[in-house]
This record gives C-alpha cells, sequence and structure tokens, in this order.
C-alpha cells in the first residue's frame, strides 16, 4: 500500500497508471454500448454505468487526478514564486540553448532589435541589463499556459463532484400526462394539466414542426398560468424543470357511416377492437385497425406513411349472425371516401366520418442539485483543455556579449518551457535562425 | 455540383503532395497547392449553396457531416501548412477526404427537414466544434500514419543507426501529431459539453450514457492519455503514433459505427 501511493505521487508513474485506468475504463465503457443479450455475462450491458467495478475505476481514476491536481498546483505556486534561489530550470524543465556569432559590435543597436524582435513574436520582456560590452534580456510567453494542467484537472474533479451529486441526490422522473387530466409535482404543490397536445406538421410535408403541450399551471399560491412545452424549451416550474420528451396517441373511438347498396344505413361510433351490432341490419362491425396515414404500396400491402393523423383509415370487419366469428366482408375505410374494395358497385361501403384520438404527453420532470456544479466544473474543463493546449508557457534569457578577440558579438539564447521539449528547441531555432539573419542583414 | 468532381480534385492534389515530397520538385507542390485550395473554395461553396437550399445549416445527418468534416480536415490542413509546412501532410489528407467523400455515395443526398429536437441553437456550436476536433485527430492520424509507414520501411530495410536529419524527421511527425492532438482536444472536449449542456436542455439530462455519448467519452479518454503519454518517461514516438492511429479509428467509429450499429437518440441518419 505504501508502494502504491508512493508511485501515485510519482508524476511520471501515476501518469502512467493514470492512462492504464483510463484504458480499462474505456474498454469497460465500451461494453455498455453492445446491446442488450449480446453479453453472456451482462444481460443488460447499460446497467454496467452503475454497477461497482465501473463506479471503482473512476473513483480511482478522480482519486488520482485529485492527487495530481494538488502536485499541478503546487508547481503552479513555485512557478510564481519570486525566490531568487529557484531557478528558471527549476521552474521550467524542458531547457534548450542555441548560439551565434554577429559581425556587430554595436551592443546598443544590436539590444534594439532584439527587443523590437522578441516583442513582434509576442515575447514580454520583463528585465533588462548590461553595459557597452553585454546585454541581457529575459522575457516570458505564455505565462498562463502554467494554469492550463490544473484548470483542466479541477474542472475533471468538479464534473465528477457534480455527477456524484446527481447520481446521488437528483429526482429525475418520466410522467405520462393525459389530455385534461393533471398531476402534482413532487416536492412543490404545484398543479399541472394537459389542456391540450399539439403536433404541428410542416407545410405540406409530413415532417413535424413541433410537439407542444398547452399546460396549465396552479401554483402554491393558487395563481394559474398557461404555459406552451416545447421541445428544447423547457419550463422551469417552482424549481422543478419540465421537459417535453415523448408522447403517445390513443384512438378512443371512431365515427362511422354505413352505407348498403349505395344507401346511408346507419351512422354509428364504435371502439377499436370491440364489435358492434346494427340497430337497422343483422350485422355486426368492427374496428379491427386504424392507420394514421393511409397508403397502399406496389403488393398491395396497406402502410402507414408517418405516424401522424394526415390519412387516416380504418379496417372495417362485417359480420353476420350465421359467421360471428369470420367476417364477410374485411373493407378499409378511409374518411370523406367510400372505402376501398375490388369491385365498383358494393353491397356494404364505409366512410370514416371522425377518428377522436386522444394524446398524452411524456414528460420529465428534473430537480438535479448536480447540474450547476457540473456546469462549474464544465467551464474550468474547457479553460483547462484551451489554455493548455494552446498556450505552453516559454521563458527566454538572451545574452549578447562582445566576442573575446572583438570582432563581433555572440548573441546566447536560452529556452525554458514547462513542457513540450522538441515544441521549444523548434521554436529557439526558429528564433536563432530569424535573429541571426536580421542583425547580419538587417532585414 | 458533383461530389465526383470534388474527390477527383482531392485525389489529384493527394497525389501531386505525395509526389511533389518524394521529388522534391516545386512545380508540382505549387499544382498541388493550387488545386488543393481550388478544391477546398468549390467545398464551402458547396456547403454554402447546400445551407441556403435547406434554410439552415447543414450539418444535421451523415450525408452532410461527410461533407463537412471532409472539408474541414483539408481547412486544418492548409492552416497547419501555414505554420509548419509540411506537405506530406496534404497527401494524407486528400487522400482521407476523398474516401470520406467517396462514402457520401451511400447514403440519401436528400434535404430533410430539421427534427424538433434538432432546432436549437446549439446544433452549429456542437457539431462544428466536434467536427473540428475530429478533422484535427484526422490529420494527426495522417501524420501519425507517414511516422509508422516511415518506420515500417525502415525496420523492413534493417538500418540499425539513422542519421540525425532522418532522425529529426521522425522527431518532427511525432511532434506535429502531438500539436495536432492538442489542439484537437480542447475542441473535442468543448463539442462533448455543448452536447452535454444541449442535452440537458432538450431531454433533462446532461448525461445519460447513451452510446453516442460514451463513445465520445472513449474517444477524450484516448486523446488524453495520448497526451499524457508526452510527460511520461522517454515516451516512444511510436507508441504515440500507434495510439494516435488507434485514437483515429475510435473517433470514427464514435462519428459513424455508433449511427449504423447500435441504437442510440443521436442516430440522425
Amino acid at each position: 500500500m505504501h508502494l502504491l501511493f508512493k508511485n501515485m505521487l510519482d508524476s511520471k508513474r501515476s501518469l502512467r497508471f493514470a492512462n492504464f485506468i483510463m484504458f480499462i475504463l474505456a474498454g469497460i465503457a465500451v461494453l455498455g454500448t453492445f446491446p442488450d443479450s449480446s453479453i453472456p455475462f451482462l444481460s443488460s450491458p447499460h446497467s454496467i454505468y452503475h454497477r461497482a467495478i465501473f463506479l471503482f475505476l473512476l473513483g480511482f481514476l478522480t482519486l488520482l487526478t485529485f492527487v495530481a491536481t494538488l502536485q499541478i498546483a503546487f508547481v503552479v505556486f513555485r512557478f510564481y514564486q519570486k525566490d531568487p534561489n529557484l531557478s528558471l530550470a527549476e521552474k521550467y524543465p524542458a531547457t534548450y540553448q542555441r548560439e551565434f556569432f554577429v559581425i556587430s559590435r554595436q551592443i546598443s543597436d544590436l539590444k534594439t532589435t532584439v527587443i523590437h524582435y522578441l516583442r513582434n513574436r509576442g515575447v514580454r520582456i520583463f528585465s533588462k541589463g548590461g553595459n557597452s560590452s553585454i546585454f541581457v534580456l529575459n522575457g516570458f510567453k505564455h505565462r498562463l499556459g502554467i494554469w492550463g494542467s490544473f484548470l483542466l484537472h479541477f474542472g475533471f474533479l468538479i464534473v465528477v463532484l457534480g455527477g456524484f451529486l446527481t447520481f446521488r441526490f437528483a429526482d429525475i422522473r418520466e410522467v405520462t400526462i393525459l389530455e385534461g387530466e393533471a398531476i402534482i409535482l413532487p416536492d412543490t404543490r404545484a398543479k399541472v394539466a394537459l389542456e391540450k397536445f399539439t403536433i404541428t406538421l410542416q407545410s405540406g410535408k409530413r415532417t413535424v414542426e413541433e410537439y407542444n403541450s398547452r399546460l396549465l399551471v396552479q401554483n402554491r399560491k393558487g395563481e394559474i398560468f398557461h404555459y406552451d412545452l416545447k421541445v428544447n424549451h423547457p419550463l422551469n416550474i417552482e424549481g422543478t424543470k419540465v421537459f417535453q420528451t415523448r408522447y403517445h396517441v390513443d384512438v378512443q373511438d371512431i365515427e362511422l357511416t354505413i352505407y348498403q347498396n349505395g344507401k346511408p344505413l346507419e351512422r354509428i361510433k364504435l371502439k377499436v377492437g370491440g364489435k358492434q351490432w346494427l340497430s337497422d341490419a343483422p350485422f355486426a362491425i368492427e374496428a379491427t385497425r386504424v392507420v394514421p396515414d393511409f397508403v397502399m404500396d406496389d403488393k398491395g400491402k396497406v402502410v402507414s406513411r408517418s405516424p401522424y393523423f394526415n390519412n387516416p383509415a380504418v379496417l372495417i370487419s362485417l359480420y353476420n349472425t350465421s359467421s360471428a366469428k369470420a367476417p364477410i366482408i374485411q373493407q378499409w375505410a378511409l374518411e370523406g371516401m367510400l372505402s376501398h374494395g375490388r369491385q365498383q358497385q358494393k353491397e356494404w361501403s364505409f366512410v370514416l366520418n371522425k377518428v377522436r384520438v386522444r394524446y398524452s404527453s411524456g414528460i420529465k420532470l428534473s430537480r438535479d442539485p448536480g447540474m450547476p456544479v457540473v456546469y462549474v466544473g464544465f467551464l474550468f474543463l474547457v479553460l483547462g483543455t484551451f489554455v493548455s493546449g494552446f498556450l505552453t508557457p516559454l521563458a527566454v534569457t538572451l545574452q549578447g556579449s562582445l566576442s573575446p578577440d572583438g570582432k563581433g558579438t555572440v548573441v546566447r539564447i536560452n529556452g525554458y518551457s514547462t513542457k513540450d521539449a522538441v515544441g521549444l528547441r523548434f521554436e529557439i531555432e526558429a528564433m536563432t535562425r530569424n535573429l541571426e539573419r536580421i542583425l547580419s542583414t538587417g532585414v | 455540383m458533383n461530389i465526383g468532381v470534388l474527390i477527383l480534385l482531392y485525389l489529384i492534389f493527394s497525389l501531386g503532395s505525395f509526389i511533389a515530397v518524394s521529388s522534391e520538385r516545386r512545380v508540382l507542390f505549387y499544382g498541388a497547392m493550387i488545386i488543393g485550395l481550388s478544391a477546398l473554395t468549390i467545398h464551402g461553396l458547396f456547403i454554402f449553396v447546400r445551407g441556403i437550399s435547406a434554410h439552415h445549416f447543414p450539418l444535421t445527418n451523415s450525408y452532410e457531416t461527410l461533407i463537412l468534416l471532409s472539408f474541414l480536415i483539408i481547412a486544418i490542413y492548409f492552416f497547419t501548412f501555414l505554420r509548419f509546412r509540411s506537405v506530406a501532410l496534404g497527401g494524407f489528407s486528400g487522400l482521407i477526404a476523398s474516401i470520406l467523400l467517396a462514402a457520401t455515395s451511400l447514403l440519401s443526398p436528400d434535404i430533410e427537414p430539421l427534427l424538433p429536437s434538432l432546432k436549437s441553437n446549439w446544433l452549429f456550436f456542437h457539431v462544428m466544434t466536434i467536427f473540428i476536433g475530429y478533422a484535427c485527430f484526422a490529420v494527426a492520424f495522417g501524420s501519425a500514419a507517414f511516422y509508422l509507414f516511415w518506420d515500417l520501411t525502415r525496420l523492413k530495410s534493417k538500418k540499425g543507426d539513422i542519421s540525425d536529419s532522418i532522425q529529426k524527421k521522425f522527431e518532427y511527425l511525432d511532434w506535429l501529431t502531438y500539436r495536432l492532438i492538442a489542439v484537437g482536444f480542447p475542441f473535442l472536449t468543448l463539442g462533448i459539453i455543448i452536447g452535454a449542456v444541449w442535452a440537458n436542455i432538450c431531454w433533462g439530462r446532461y448525461w445519460s450514457w447513451d452510446p453516442k455519448e460514451t463513445w465520445a467519452f472513449i474517444t477524450w479518454l484516448i486523446y488524453g492519455t495520448c497526451l499524457h503519454m508526452k510527460y511520461t518517461k522517454e515516451p516512444s514516438g511510436r507508441q504515440t503514433a500507434l495510439l494516435a492511429f488507434f485514437g483515429f479509428i475510435i473517433m470514427m467509429f464514435t462519428y459513424l459505427g455508433v449511427n449504423f450499429w447500435l441504437a442510440s437518440i443521436h442516430a440522425y441518419n
């Protein structure tokens, strides 16, 4: 255990360990995305995210992140310390040095040109020194980049904390409200009734423009408000967030006109699946099946083009007293039209007058104390990744001194970086090339 | 406008870049660059025109996002070129873009109206940031692939020590892969976070371990591991390249595999 703790504190080893945990976590997370019953030992793969092994690994990764955050915080603290005994090399682990010779003995001119160049390159000069035979410049670039790693890891911790609060304390539930019915929101005394659920289709198309639940809300003071609940437009009712998630439609009954030999016989109302005897003839009618958007394909099979009641049709079965079990006729009845059938002149035909439907709206109710915490964590995470990815702290020390033979000036560039040693090398080499060109040619 | 024309232009750009690298002829290099930039401009216009026809940003289904991703890969490559001057990467980027555009032939090009769940201002920011991240990873994949190809060639030729210049090239490719991942990772993070915020507004839950969300998290973990590797003791360039290669495969599964093979509320095809 002591060795494990020691390894965790050793930043290089703990990073490798963290990588290992991340890999295992990723592997287990993959399992959870498999379809149900596809894994022999796991009938419901999605449940793996609530299982001990996954939570343990996530917790362990969080612990490693916590240790890392403390280590990084210490590094950031040391970075800003103005301790003269703390060298640049201690603050910036990566170092690189180059030097070149310039045939010029005008130290002050060289210094001015170098300062101008460094400033154009985004390096902030914080100290200058020297005399007629030597100049020293110290500068840094992207100093704020030191915060990137800390913000990122801290943000991850906050997100996990928020996730834990959600897991433990959130009350998220889905409820279904029928049109005309009401529910009481949990933890409040607010009553919510669904006045009407409407589906608006795109003009001339069979696709949905929007779903709208028209809600009537009575708060604890007894005040009544109307709200329109739509997808992507949640409501906040006394601290409970309300979201439009799904809907369901039930066919209540249908109204049908029955024609015999072209003349209207009877107009009846019947429920789907229910058999009803006609009052004026010894026959029974059954509405066997309802299709919301009737169309017949090339093979004569009836399908629905969409789930919306654009062109409803009902399959009508007609029974007589001697064949109560098997229908003598089965025909589709459409709205406002005589029903389909193989023959033009038929004894029986049916016209669908009305399909009465009742919608129920599926809404999600949410009281989640973890959400604001997670959002704060997200902010730190985003800031951290961008600062870390785009700003690599760099310190530069430039020294120009007259060469021993007095024929020119030796310019020495020392670069220091907190990470990315290769990038530092490229940066210093690019500076060296450019400065050498500028100082030699003046261009 | 025919997607086939774009595919052809990108293939010519890719081939031209590869030949320019091997032959070190400037004429070929300039020619390839001109073709690449022209193709990118036409590509951008195509996306713009589709957006005008659809009355929304064209990034709502697999067809549109394949076109967007291939555009961003080439755009990211040219940004990279401004800074890092890697011509070979253009070859890989052009090839990847062509393959992605060719994949659109398997999908319907019809412009579909937006579903109610997609009618949100978050859509543009979520998709764009994710795909900028993906594009960076795709270009990093090209760099990693080039590294591995060279490494494999070197191993097969059984050359022992390599010269300084070759060693520097290997180092440069390794560093380029790292920088591209370091740039793509924040965008992926931002895209996932915007997605979580939007999911909370739309579905009432910022994270529900939906397959798309989970695989995005897996992609995030893999690339996070890749970045971590740069801080561990003496990371091998080959290891980083292999991980970047693997990360790209995971990323492509997150993008396309989940839509077609797993049941997800994110499957907008």
